[in-house]
């Protein structure tokens, strides 16, 4: 075997050890749990409407795939507005830039909701430095033991200059009318 | 070396062909097309509905393959810029090195983003996303004819913009 074999083959095995440390159970029951507080979210922005007979909403079920989490079970929100229907449908939690999202979906277009952290209103990117010779990969890597950051749904704007926007009920209910094309 | 013609494609025009395509296969696909009642004359609304959606799949699938490309380009750039110019850091002293053995074939997700892991302070999850990223592309690039293992559910477009957008921001690439 050759160095070159050896390298490839220890990293995988340190890649591997790395991915069994990430409790993919709990990941997923955290996105469920954010999930279902997101629908709870959303049925206060529509209360009065539904109250007042002018719209409906239920709920089906879809299965999701991730890999190392496996298959599960979420509800997709059907809203009915008339002759409009629209869905809110969950796409899943182990995804790039965002912890869990749910995207609008109507007849005009798509709005994304994304799980992500409270505080950012743009997405935020960690500069990549040249490593300083003479050391190693993890002396030139921050070791910063950064406490899980808050997480809160947000409406994406489309690319480019994504955007995130707070989740208020004004804001749903514009997502809602361009997706809707009202 | 060969010279390249520059001609790299940027990420915001790659957005605004996504959002304008978009919004012309709405508006092909409703009444307000001239040619409507013609092109859908017996179609019904889920069938109406399935053909649009499918043509959505597609634009997903075509211009995340032009983000991808898009991001191999900032690579390979970088590549030959840092063997260029000669320059004393570690990372291209390392690229350097690799151009030693390989030259222009040396591959993006075998030997170039390993030189950039182990040589600057990215994330090696970025490293994994770009990884699967990649065999997401070779994917749509080759005919779709087998299941993809990518580690991640989700190399949409949207995903994959928001990675591209991260890379770009984020890797101190010399000639992009």
């Amino acid at each position: 075997m050759s160095k070159q074999d050896f390298d490839a083959f220890i990293n995988q095995v340190n890649q591997k050890t790395n991915e069994q440390k990430i409790n993919w159970d709990k990941t997923r029951d955290e996105w469920l749990n954010y999930l279902s507080g997101f629908y709870k979210t959303i049925e206060g922005f529509l209360e009065e409407y539904k109250k007042a007979g002018k719209l409906s909403y239920d709920y089906s079920k879809k299965e999701i795939f991730e890999e190392y989490i496996g298959s599960y079970s979420v509800d997709v929100m059907d809203i009915q507005l008339g002759e409009h229907r629209v869905r809110l449908e969950p796409i899943g939690t182990n995804l790039i830039g965002a912890h869990g999202r749910v995207d609008l979906i109507g007849a005009n277009g798509k709005v994304r909701f994304g799980l992500v952290n409270e505080n950012y209103s743009v997405p935020l990117y960690t500069k990549a430095t040249i490593s300083v010779e003479g050391t190693s990969k993890l002396e030139n890597q921050q070791i910063v033991h950064i406490e899980k950051p808050k997480l809160a749904w947000k409406i994406a704007t489309p690319p480019p200059r994504i955007k995130y926007k707070k989740l208020e009920q004004d804001v749903f209910l514009e997502a809602l009318l361009e997706v809707i094309g009202g | 070396m060969d010279k390249l013609i520059a001609q790299p494609l940027q990420l915001e025009e790659i957005a605004n062909y996504y959002n304008d395509s978009e919004a012309s296969l709405r508006l092909y696909f409703s009444d307000k097309n001239p040619s409507f009642e013609n092109r859908f004359l017996d179609y019904s609304v889920e069938e109406l509905s399935a053909e649009l959606n499918s043509r959505f799949d597609e634009l997903e699938r075509s211009t995340s393959l032009s983000l991808l490309a898009a991001l191999e380009a900032m690579f390979r750039i970088d590549y030959k810029e840092r063997v260029k110019k000669r320059k004393k850091d570690r990372l291209s002293k390392a690229l350097r090195e690799l151009f030693k053995s390989k030259e222009l074939k040396a591959s993006l997700e075998d030997d170039i983003f390993n030189v950039w892991l182990e040589n600057t302070s990215v994330k090696p999850q970025l490293i994994e996303d770009l990884k699967g990223a990649f065999k997401y592309r070779h994917w749509l690039a080759h005919g779709r004819y087998w299941t993809p293992k990518m580690g991640k559910p989700n190399y949409d477009y949207f995903g994959l913009y928001q990675l591209a957008e991260n890379i770009l921001n984020s890797f101190p690439f010399e000639g992009i």
